[in-house]
């Protein structure tokens, strides 16, 4: 069986300091992977050195089968990522942002037309970033994500400041992508999207994987809530 | 807390300090490229007339105090809306403290600088940074409310005028500037006086490089070329047409004054956007200011050398750069 991404035995280095360790996961094609953790645990290094934005120290990280670990472009080039709203420049509208990402911006809305809806893109797109809150931004940097077609796209936290309406119609638009053959990858921290949407999932803990999530476990948590956050926690902890 | 916007900046570059002490490549800059360089500045400046000593060393003073000056006034306006400690900003014995300060402790490293380099401790050099000071703080000044984005040409309207063919028209607008130039009288240089205005609009209207747009499109995988595609095509169209013009009509100073306008600052973009890509804005506007004034010294003193520093200059930051494509730190 061919992973959508396989990691072996990864490390991620920043500034000399060791982030992510020994890490070892395999995402399968077509489904949402959720990576929960907690603050500082290593999630944002690792979907980032994933997406090719960050170099891998070591260990072995394959993408539909091709070793890619050294290869940070060739990453990058198959791996949406939505950029981190504090580094979107105030000074371009959302437009330009979009057709800098990549491709022309009316092939982009005709290609993620239900993403576009759910965010509210069009009436955005004439707004400069300076002129935009913070909700505003996010939904901007998950469009942004899309800008190129690719099989995988990784998302940090993708739901945050985001409105309840915003979120729902964006959630069940990720879902159909998904269903469409899209590979998801999203660092969370609400529950309800990791037992509700995930097929798969890892919990991190101090830069390792403290806990393996598979579908019966995250099922088992849509019917037991309760139960499911304790055990998570733990593993947190 | 007293003067506690000064010492929340003092604490950055305490913190920048040790972040480029960790890093060797860095280090290596500061403690054996630099004072190279300074020693080769001071070695040649030595074998030069005094007179011509002070007119490097004042424009030298004048450009760097420029640059201080302006970072000053941007940064005063960043503590006020954005930065963390903002209500400190907006008190005004702070507010009114922190430039001065700064700015005084910035021009005595700079002189106590200037007079190790050139062992000049004259007029020249302090005249050369007080009208460094008073256009730097006017250029920050005007910038916020005469600025390309105040005036309907923002970065993103540019780029739009790029995407709608408008590059065509612009090379026409910029013949004909030429032309008109051209037509003028030579007397009293009037014809070079104007070509230079034409200039310096271009330069003021099309000269502004995004430091966080630069980096945004290298984090969204644009490549060297990309960038400079983006940002050097409308001062291009706007300048080398004219200066052909004017040269074909044998206007030689104009076409000068154009043709110098035409490679400068198309030099000094490239040398910013790889500059910002490779380093954070103020470590890159320090940088580019110090590297213009090292091809400015060069060009008076070995005419050749100019270019080919700046040359060698933009070489070095596109492979500085080079790994920021893709990268989000």
């Amino acid at each position: 069986m061919t992973f959508a991404v396989e990691l072996a035995d990864l490390s991620i280095r920043r500034s000399g300091r060791p982030i992510v360790h020994g890490l070892s996961a395999r995402i399968t094609q077509t489904g949402w992977f959720g990576v929960i953790g907690a603050n500082g645990s290593g999630k944002t290094t690792l979907l980032r050195a994933v997406a090719g934005r960050l170099p891998i120290a070591g260990g072995r990280c394959t993408i539909f089968g091709q070793e890619v670990a050294q290869d940070r472009d060739a990453r990058a080039t198959a791996i949406g990522l939505a950029p981190p709203i504090e580094r979107l420049p105030a000074s371009l509208t959302i437009r330009e942002l979009l057709a800098l990402a990549g491709d022309d911006p009316s092939e982009q809305a005709a290609r993620n037309a239900a993403l576009w809806q759910a965010l509210g893109i069009d009436a955005l797109l004439d707004m400069q970033v300076g002129q935009c809150s913070s909700g505003m931004r996010q939904r901007a940097a998950l469009a942004l994500a899309f800008a190129r077609p690719t099989h995988i796209v990784i998302l940090d936290e993708p739901f945050n400041w985001l409105d309840p309406v915003a979120a729902f119609d964006t959630r069940a638009a990720l879902a159909g992508m998904v269903a469409d053959g899209l590979t998801l990858i999203t660092a969370l921290h609400d529950l309800t999207t990791l037992c509700g949407f995930c097929d798969a999932g890892l919990v991190m803990a101090k830069g390792e994987v403290s806990l393996y999530l598979d579908k019966p476990m995250l099922r088992a948590g849509r019917e037991d809530a309760a139960r499911f956050e304790s055990e998570l926690v733990a593993a947190l902890r | 807390m007293r003067f506690a916007l000064v010492r929340h900046d003092a604490a950055i570059a305490a913190a920048l300090a040790r972040q480029v002490a960790r890093r060797w490549r860095d280090l290596l800059t500061v403690l054996i490229v630099l004072p190279i360089l300074a020693l080769f500045a001071r070695a040649w400046l030595a074998e030069l007339p005094v007179e011509r000593r002070e007119i490097i060393t004042g424009i030298a003073g004048f450009l760097i105090a420029a640059a201080v000056a302006k970072t000053l006034m941007s940064r005063i306006a960043y503590h006020r809306t954005d930065g963390v400690i903002a209500h400190f900003a907006q008190r005004s014995a702070d507010a009114l403290c922190y430039i001065p300060l700064l700015l005084a402790g910035g021009l005595a490293v700079l002189f106590a600088g200037l007079f190790a380099v050139t062992g000049l401790a004259s007029v020249g050099p302090a005249i050369g940074m007080g009208a460094g000071v008073a256009v730097g703080m006017l250029a920050a000044f005007s910038g916020d409310r005469f600025g390309p984005s105040t005036i309907g040409l923002a970065p993103g309207r540019a780029r739009a005028f790029q995407q709608r063919h408008g590059l065509a028209i612009g090379a026409v607008v910029s013949g004909t500037a030429g032309l008109v130039c051209a037509l003028l009288p030579s007397a009293n240089h009037l014809d070079a006086i104007v070509a230079g205005g034409y200039a310096l609009a271009v330069v003021i209207l099309t000269g502004q490089v995004d430091a966080t747009a630069v980096r945004y499109m290298a984090m969204v995988g644009n490549s060297s070329m990309e960038l400079l595609r983006k940002w050097l095509p409308l001062p291009i169209v706007l300048l080398v047409p004219a200066a052909a013009v004017l040269a074909l009509s044998q206007s030689w100073v104009a076409a000068s004054v154009t043709a110098v306008a035409a490679a400068g600052l198309p030099a000094i973009t490239i040398l910013r956007i790889f500059a910002y890509r490779a380093f954070s804005r103020v470590l890159a506007d320090w940088l580019v200011t110090i590297l213009i004034a090292v091809a400015a010294y060069l060009t008076f003193s070995f005419p050749p050398l100019g270019p080919l520093a700046i040359v060698a200059a933009i070489l070095w930051l596109a492979w500085r750069g080079r790994d920021a494509r893709w990268l989000v730190p």
